[in-house]
């Protein structure tokens, strides 16, 4: 299982990247100015437009996390304490996972810190774990939350990156998929368990910056 | 034509991806171990290539994430696959409007509000019952301050017996000295069904479930429901006037007084109210556990919490049990959208505090100290006692004392309002120093000048001392002139639109970002301050469907 891990993390760090865009937003998009100038005319300029600051990064909070899991995963969500009666650690991890309660603290911290990052790692593992159990156990392709595909790894990894990262990848290329399916190879040839491959994968991309920023 | 600013390491290409890791260049050097073993993987060449698609997916993530506190679905994203990247408005506005969006909004609420008030202690141990463990199974409630030594004698705080109560001919508790110290008479339980579950009964010491509803108390008539110094002064029927420490009665009251504060602000967002309603409106929600409390734990005026039975509107009747069940009830007058509910009196419990407050959500300043410092603590200036003349405090307090009067007739550590009739702007009784030690006089009156300059205040309320006349009209008109007044100026638009614009664009505003801020909050004042189409609009500008930097989008 450490071994997933591994690489489950390399994977999250480098190998998962999305492609660079660029977009033009649809021109309903844009909000009209009260007041143009000059400058926001769409007519050439010989001085080119001031370049703006758009929207930063920011990493995923508790809230969206304790509501986002459940829904990829049909409901399954991060538990912990006494199986029979089992605790939402969303909720008992928030403080330490840098939800604000209002009474010790009052901002947030959405700081990707190491500790964040070593209980995202369990998150995943728990819930890849289950979520891959409960596919194997679901009769019909739209009931699997990460195996819809699962005797066509290619399609799988499409769907999981689609899904999980918001990244499509059309059916003729590989691209950002190569180092997902090396890692599933991988953990099929140490194991021979599909499962376990693709439990790795789900860590991999469950942990990995194209989910956990946004 | 907008294009995108390149700005990618090693000459290559920049993508999102690289402003994503270089937000998450701590999670990153934490991988950066495993990186090094798999050196090979890790090199693997990104490829630019233009992808509207990409782009229009990653803007649905954020739109979902954001708005929704969710991923966006499959289908969701595979219809924009579909479209080429483009995502129809409806969609948009289907996100804005859903009810997930009130929820993510509840978040933003949160932040400004500060919703949690679950560390207050509401009573102090007169009202509090708890299991006495030294007696029986530890399953017999009783009270453990002062009560119990008024009930029983002795020195020590006594519990009851483990055995049912006896009752003389007139309904009196019978007792049994106790075997080790004789002063201490202990009675038995009683069974009760108590309001936070009646569908039980519980055993309860003798004396701390009485319902009388007066008694005696050196040689004077009391009201059970706030004089806890009787000894035939209970916790009265269905111990309904004390909280359970076991029961943790009073946390259910205290969430639930956070909770009213966001369901309102939920309610004006959900209905399309303006805005504006969240300082100004009168109606409020109250549920079950915060029905009773106001009904029947509110009598002991002076007890460190200060609330009083007069709540400035008619109060629900729901029972304790129903905390799901939320009735509405219109307030009177005074009253101010959430200035005036107890989730924001007891959080911010001085009148500065709320003044302070009012400043940061809602005007979006803050106070600080001047350029250079304060004064030094033995400067002579110091003992000026007009904060808005004293070295170093007067450059806030110049402004914070004006804002403090709106609340002056809401009572500080505690959230009932002050009406003029019962605390007068002056008390000649509480300048007198025979009333010194009067508890309203003490409370909210000056009865002890601590400066020559406080003598011709002397029984005044505390709120008019050194009050100007502009002070003095503040306090008449309550938290709603602040409210009006930030509204009228502008300013409240100008604050909640920069919020949400920063909250959704994930970083402060700067400069080039004034524009898109001033043109934005002239459509929300336009719109009637509809809070979603200002959410939209915002959602719907370059800086937000851009991310990272770009040019030409300031429309």
């Amino acid at each position: 299982m450490k071994k997933i891990f591994a690489l489950s993390l390399v994977l999250g760090a480098c190998g998962a990247e999305p492609s660079p865009q660029v977009m033009m937003p649809p021109d309903h998009m844009m909000m009209p100015s009260p007041s143009p100038s000059p400058s926001t005319s769409p007519s050439p300029s010989p001085t080119p437009a001031p370049v703006q600051d758009g929207r930063s990064t920011r990493r995923v909070s508790v809230a969206q996390m304790r509501k986002a899991i459940p829904a990829l995963f049909n409901g399954l969500t991060w538990t912990g304490g006494n199986p029979r009666n089992p605790v939402p650690m969303f909720d008992l991890m928030a403080r330490t996972l840098g939800e604000a309660n209002y009474l010790s603290s009052t901002e947030e911290n959405l700081e990707p810190n190491p500790i964040f990052a070593k209980f995202m790692d369990d998150m995943a593992g728990q819930v890849c774990a289950a979520a891959v159990a409960a596919d194997r156990a679901a009769p019909a392709a739209q009931d699997k939350m990460v195996l819809p595909y699962a005797a066509d790894p290619a399609r799988n990894l499409r769907f999981l990156r689609l899904k999980l990262h918001g990244i499509y990848v059309p059916e003729n290329s590989t691209e950002g998929l190569e180092n997902l399916q090396a890692l599933y190879d991988g953990v099929l040839g140490e194991t021979s368990s599909a499962d376990q491959a693709w439990t790795g994968v789900c860590i991999a991309m469950l942990t990995a910056p194209e989910l956990m920023a946004y | 034509m907008r294009m995108r600013v390149l700005f990618g390491p090693n000459g290559r290409c920049a993508t999102r991806h690289d402003r994503r890791l270089a937000a998450s260049a701590l999670a990153v050097r934490l991988l950066a171990g495993a990186v090094a073993l798999l050196g090979s993987q890790a090199a693997t060449a990104q490829v630019c290539t233009e992808s509207t698609v990409e782009e229009g997916l990653q803007y649905l993530r954020r739109l979902s994430l954001d708005l929704r506190g969710r991923f966006p679905d499959v289908a969701e994203m595979e219809s924009v696959v579909t479209n080429a990247g483009v995502i129809d408005p409806s969609i948009i506005r289907g996100i804005v409007r859903s009810e997930d969006a009130v929820e993510a909004l509840r978040q933003h609420h949160r932040n400004l509000l500060w919703t949690n008030v679950t560390d207050l202690r509401l009573s102090n141990q007169e009202w509090q019952l708890g299991l006495d463990r030294r007696t029986g199974a530890g399953d017999i409630y009783s009270m453990n301050g002062g009560r119990a030594r008024r009930y029983r004698g002795g020195d020590q705080y006594g519990a009851c017996l483990d055995e049912p109560a006896r009752f003389g001919a007139a309904g009196e508790i019978l007792t049994t000295p106790d075997a080790n110290d004789p002063t201490q008479q202990r009675e038995g339980w009683v069974l009760v069904r108590p309001y936070w579950n009646p569908s039980t009964e519980i055993k309860v010491c003798a004396f701390d479930a009485q319902t009388n509803l007066t008694g005696m108390s050196a040689r004077r008539t009391v009201d059970c429901r706030i004089d806890s110094s009787a000894t035939q002064c209970g916790c009265g029927p269905n111990l309904s006037w004390c909280q359970s420490q076991p029961d943790r009665t009073a946390a259910k009251i205290t969430a639930a007084m956070g909770e009213q504060l966001l369901r309102f602000m939920d309610k004006v967002v959900r209905e399309g109210r303006p805005y504006t309603e969240v300082l100004t409106a009168r109606d409020i929600e109250v549920n079950g556990p915060l029905s009773h409390y106001l009904r029947f734990q509110t009598q002991d005026a002076l007890n460190f919490l200060f609330a009083t039975p007069d709540h400035d509107f008619a109060v629900p009747e729901l029972a304790f049990t129903e905390d799901q069940t939320w009735v509405s009830a219109m307030r009177e007058a005074t009253h101010a959208g959430v200035l005036t509910m107890p989730g924001y009196l007891l959080k911010f419990q001085s009148n500065r505090g709320r003044a302070n407050r009012f400043y940061n959500a809602f005007l979006c300043q803050s106070f600080k100290a001047p350029e250079g410092g304060l004064a030094a603590a033995d400067d002579e200036c110091n003992s000026e006692p007009d904060l808005t003349k004293r070295c170093g405090c007067k450059y806030c307090h110049v402004t914070v004392e004006p804002a403090a009067a709106y609340w002056g007739r809401w009572s500080e550590a505690g959230f009932a309002p002050m009406d003029e009739a019962t605390y007068p702007k002056v008390r000649t009784d509480c300048a007198d120093p025979q009333n010194a030690r009067n508890p309203l006089c003490r409370r909210f009156y000056l009865t002890s000048p601590g400066h020559p300059d406080e003598e011709a205040y002397k029984g005044y309320l505390m709120p008019y001392v050194f009050a100007t006349p502009q002070r003095e009209a503040n306090i008449a008109q309550g938290p709603r002139g602040i409210a009006d007044a930030a509204i009228a100026n502008g300013s409240f638009a100008s604050c909640a639109t920069r919020q949400l614009y920063e909250r959704l664009v994930a970083r402060e505003a700067v400069e080039t970002d004034q524009a898109a801020l001033d043109a934005l909050s002239a459509s929300f004042v336009a719109s009637s301050y509809d809070v979603r189409a200002l959410i939209e609009s915002i959602v719907t500008r370059p800086e937000y469907v851009e991310a990272g930097r770009f040019t030409g989008g300031a429309q």
